[in-house]
């Protein structure tokens, strides 16, 4: 194993995963921007508009993943290069595959975030607004200082596993080719012929991962815990 | 139009077999998981705890790469070439299978463990001071429980099982997504095939929730989940 890390592929992995963590940490970023966006949009009163997001949540969680990312993948880089075609002087231009990547990956994982927002943002009644505004809170500093830390406590067991979701996310999207963890292990169990060593390397990576998340968030969770303990 | 209905003719070939993807996994994911959860629930302390280990490290590792150890690893080992199991892993729908399953297995045992341990204690005890056995203590006071504390989770954990299936394309399984993907690359129509293929997966997702929905309100007994101890 050591062979084969020392003769180049140990830095294939590095960058793999990199691209991997950068795409699964802007995927986790953009879904949950996503999930507020939507419940905000759910919770605004327009007529439909709460018909509209569960539409979009129940649609986007029935369709594989796989699907959807090619579909989503497919179009907006096509829609990114026509675009760019039109800006002049930037038709030589080719955008990276990863933006349409974390697009497309941030798009899929929204429908699970909206689904959880809207489920922490449910019993919080709609009086603490009026309230944040009666103290001299604009709209946005209600939101951020008074709605989304008692939303935060109540999804913060959740957003763990979305944590994780979004990295195992990530490996989808070495089927539409960007030379993510999965990527680089079967180029390299197909080049040596050693699978068990190169799937074993990202299996390992992918568990090291989900033990960190379990406890980083295992320990966000007991903070919470004990703020609240001190509160009462 | 015309085009439309050849594309949908050719995709529904992969029904079928996604279709019994899907049934057979569930049914082996669940018998699976059900052994693996009434082991950690019979066997408390460091048996429980290393298997808990063992299924929230599967959990933790996507399926594709479990899919890719299995049709393209293990056929180089020599007891699975030379042996009678090399009839069934020779079989990207069998690997494809078994792969789900396993994945099945991890998730749906800690969902059946969470509903367990959810079950009040109050509970098995008054069936226990009734003077009924283990078995029946099990039958009415812990199973109508289990079957209320578990029923949500589970749709999702089924739903997400058949949203997987579509992976197994990548091993070679021409199942819905497999077609669709196909006519995909020949034709180089993006949407077409895959929202065709999108409208199929929809329907089975619908009758799906349609269908464990009946089969819970049959077996339910009546009674109230504990409250969300948020």
């Amino acid at each position: 194993m050591i062979d084969y890390l020392a003769s180049g592929w140990g830095l294939q992995f590095l960058s793999a995963i990199g691209t991997s963590l950068t795409v699964a940490a802007l995927g986790f970023f953009f879904c949950i921007l996503i999930g507020i966006l939507c419940t905000l949009f759910a919770r605004s009163g327009f007529r439909g508009s709460a018909g509209l997001v569960s539409l979009y949540t129940y649609v986007f969680r029935s369709l594989p993943d796989i699907l959807l990312l090619i579909l989503i993948f497919y179009t907006l880089d096509g829609a990114i290069q026509a675009l760019l075609h039109l800006v002049p002087g930037m038709s030589g231009v080719r955008l990276s595959a990863y933006v349409p990547a974390v697009i497309s990956t941030s798009i899929v994982l929204g429908a699970y975030a909206t689904e959880l927002f809207r489920a922490g943002w449910a019993d919080i009644p709609q009086g603490q607004h009026e309230a944040g505004r009666s103290l001299g809170f604009t709209t946005l500093q209600s939101l951020v200082l008074i709605i989304l830390p008692q939303v935060y406590r109540k999804i913060i067991p959740h957003l763990g596993s979305l944590c994780l979701i979004s990295l195992k996310e990530t490996a989808l999207l070495s089927i539409i080719g960007i030379p993510d963890i999965v990527r680089t292990a079967s180029i390299g169990a197909r080049s040596t012929g050693a699978p068990f060593v190169f799937y074993g390397i990202a299996i390992a990576i992918f568990v090291i991962f989900a033990i960190l998340c379990s406890r980083i968030f295992a320990h966000l969770e007991q903070r919470v815990r004990q703020d609240r303990a001190g509160a009462r | 139009m015309s085009v439309l209905l050849d594309y949908l003719l050719e995709i529904l070939q992969g029904l079928g077999t996604t279709l019994s993807l899907f049934v057979i996994a569930l049914v082996i994911g669940f018998v699976l998981a059900s052994a693996v959860a009434a082991f950690q629930i019979r066997f408390p302390g460091i048996v429980a705890r290393s298997i808990w280990s063992l299924m929230f490290c599967i959990r933790g590792v996507p399926l594709l790469l479990i899919l890719y150890v299995v049709y393209y690893g293990f056929p180089l080992l020599p007891f699975i070439r030379e042996t009678v199991l090399w009839t069934v892993f020779a079989s990207p729908y069998w690997c494809a299978i078994i792969c789900l399953a396993f994945v099945e297995m991890a998730f749906t045992s800690e969902i059946i463990r969470g509903a367990y341990y959810q079950t009040p204690r109050e509970q098995v005890e008054a069936a226990r001071s009734l003077g009924l056995s283990g078995f029946q203590t099990f039958r009415v006071a812990i199973l109508p429980a289990m079957l209320r504390n578990g029923f949500a989770p589970y749709t999702t954990e089924v739903i997400l099982l058949c949203k997987s299936t579509a992976l197994a394309f990548t091993i070679t399984v021409m199942d819905l997504m497999g077609y669709a993907n196909e006519i995909r690359a020949r034709t180089l129509d993006i949407y077409h095939p895959l929202l065709i293929a999108g409208c199929i997966y929809i329907c089975i997702v619908v009758i799906t929730r349609l269908i464990l929905s009946t089969l819970f309100n049959l077996v339910a007994v009546g009674g109230t989940a504990p409250e969300d101890r948020a």
